[in-house]
């Protein structure tokens, strides 16, 4: 019995707690999913603005060709989000997508920002899905995964503004180790949980 | 009873581990193992949309592996093996306008599109989507008539001006064999998308000569000669020439047709 103990049931067990202290007390690769996010984001940006002359006729009133291929796509209703009639509205629209992209690169409300940016390009985008490629898919699936993962760990204004926050915490804080955006290392047995456990 | 790690060897980094794991919520490690659990099954699921049909995929049912991945998770083995054009188009349309004046019917002459489009992509690193329009509607078309048989693609010359186009579609699902429902309405749809850029172009080409009533657009593809053949172009080889008939011009309001203009100057000095 003691030899099934120390060489299948130990074992085991140890790696189930490395594996648990690996996903839940650290996080993992900040610096790779921050330049991540920014690659991403200009990525984005780049498109809108290649387009942004041609926006009208892609997308906005010009794009009457493209309804037949909108009653059959995927996305359903999300693609009438900018069919709206005023061409104004649309390019108001556009252009707060294209600042939505400029928020994600410079990590301002990094997780909200990314999660619209995903949702706003498909809908831009598959208004005229012919004309898409497999760049709007890797695209839209990196975003909505960035969304479960801190992107804005450096070179964001989320991290510079725990960087100040920090500066004088507030004792055992939830909201502070919440919005912890650097890479905080976890002492064990350093203080309360609250204040040492990352996210 | 004391447990090992806990005694003797306090300061081992899985001791340390263990310890700052007891701080955390019983909730968040509860979770762990049933997350990466999904995570796999989630890698799992785009693993069989994306690779060849396995029995694996059989077992699992395409319909249902599709129901999960559409639309959002949408992705193709392709992804990150662009495949270079083969095969050069052409979109060409033309159409009937009435004199107000005379009430004469005049054909215009067929211009091709793709010429514009060309003319977009030429010399420009960042072309916008519009170089697109045209070519990947003929594509569409190309990729929907592949499987027709020659009655089929006979219905497909037809004409529909006073007719509703739809007509079509069950002309075609009538025909024995050939092209099945799925494809049918595949060119319908890439049909009705062609009919629209054809009245959006000549609307805009020849609509100062009168009321644009019909209009034709027909396709073509020519491959691109091997690599070994220095001696050709893609201008060399041999076109196939698809034919559709006339269909009734789309009702578009001023303001897409204005909208919709820049389109045709964007190619430079191609007509």
């Amino acid at each position: 019995m003691s030899l099934v103990r120390d060489h299948v049931i130990q074992p085991l067990n140890d790696w189930n707690i490395r594996g648990q202290g690996w996903l839940l007390l650290q996080q993992n690769a900040l610096y790779g999913l921050s330049a991540t996010r920014i690659l991403v984001g200009v990525a984005m940006l780049g498109l809108l603005l290649t387009n942004f002359t041609s926006r009208h006729i892609l997308w906005g009133t010009g794009s009457f060709w493209a309804e037949p291929y909108r009653e059959v796509n995927a996305f359903g209703e999300l693609v009438d989000v900018f069919g709206v009639e005023s061409p104004a509205l649309f390019t108001l629209m556009y252009m707060a997508l294209m600042g939505l992209a400029v928020a994600v690169i410079i990590g301002w409300r990094t997780r909200a920002t990314t999660l619209l940016l995903a949702i706003g390009m498909a809908a831009l985008v598959e208004r005229a899905s012919p004309m898409g490629d497999q760049g709007d898919n890797i695209a839209r699936i990196g975003l909505l995964l960035m969304v479960l993962m801190n992107t804005s760990a450096h070179w964001s204004l989320d991290a510079d503004d725990v960087d100040a926050a920090s500066s004088a915490p507030p004792p055992g804080s939830w909201a502070r180790s919440r919005t912890c955006g650097t890479p905080c290392r976890c002492s064990p047995g350093g203080g309360p949980v609250s204040s040492t456990m990352c996210r | 009873m004391t447990r090992p790690e806990t005694s003797g060897q306090a300061d081992s980094p899985l001791a340390q581990t263990r310890r700052a794991l007891r701080h955390l919520p019983g909730g968040a490690r509860a979770l762990t193992w049933p997350l990466v659990a999904l995570v796999l099954i989630h890698t799992l699921i785009i693993g069989l949309w994306v690779a060849p049909s396995t029995p694996a995929r059989d077992a699992v049912g395409q319909d249902r592996v599709r129901e999960y991945i559409q639309p959002w998770f949408q992705q193709n083995w392709s992804i990150f093996a662009p495949n270079p054009r083969r095969v050069a188009v052409t979109f060409e349309v033309r159409a009937i306008v009435e004199d107000p004046d005379s009430g004469n019917k005049v054909h215009t002459d067929w211009v091709d599109l793709i010429d514009n489009e060309d003319g977009i992509v030429a010399g420009n690193p960042f072309p916008a989507r519009t170089a697109k329009i045209s070519r990947r509607t003929a594509d569409r078309l190309h990729s929907a008539i592949s499987d027709m048989n020659t009655e089929q693609r006979d219905w497909l010359k037809a004409s529909y001006t006073d007719t509703p186009v739809d007509q079509l579609r069950e002309r075609l699902a009538d025909v024995d064999g050939g092209a099945g429902t799925s494809d049918i309405n595949r060119y319908m749809t890439a049909d009705a998308a062609a009919t629209r850029i054809a009245t959006g172009a000549a609307e805009n080409i020849w609509g100062e000569d009168g009321e644009v009533l019909h209009v034709q657009y027909r396709t073509s593809t020519r491959p691109a000669p091997s690599w070994d053949d220095e001696e050709r172009t893609v201008d060399d080889t041999t076109r196939t020439e698809r034919e559709y008939g006339w269909r009734a011009a789309t009702d578009l309001t001023e303001e897409e047709i204005a909208s919709f203009a820049p389109y045709l100057d964007q190619g430079g000095d191609w007509r």
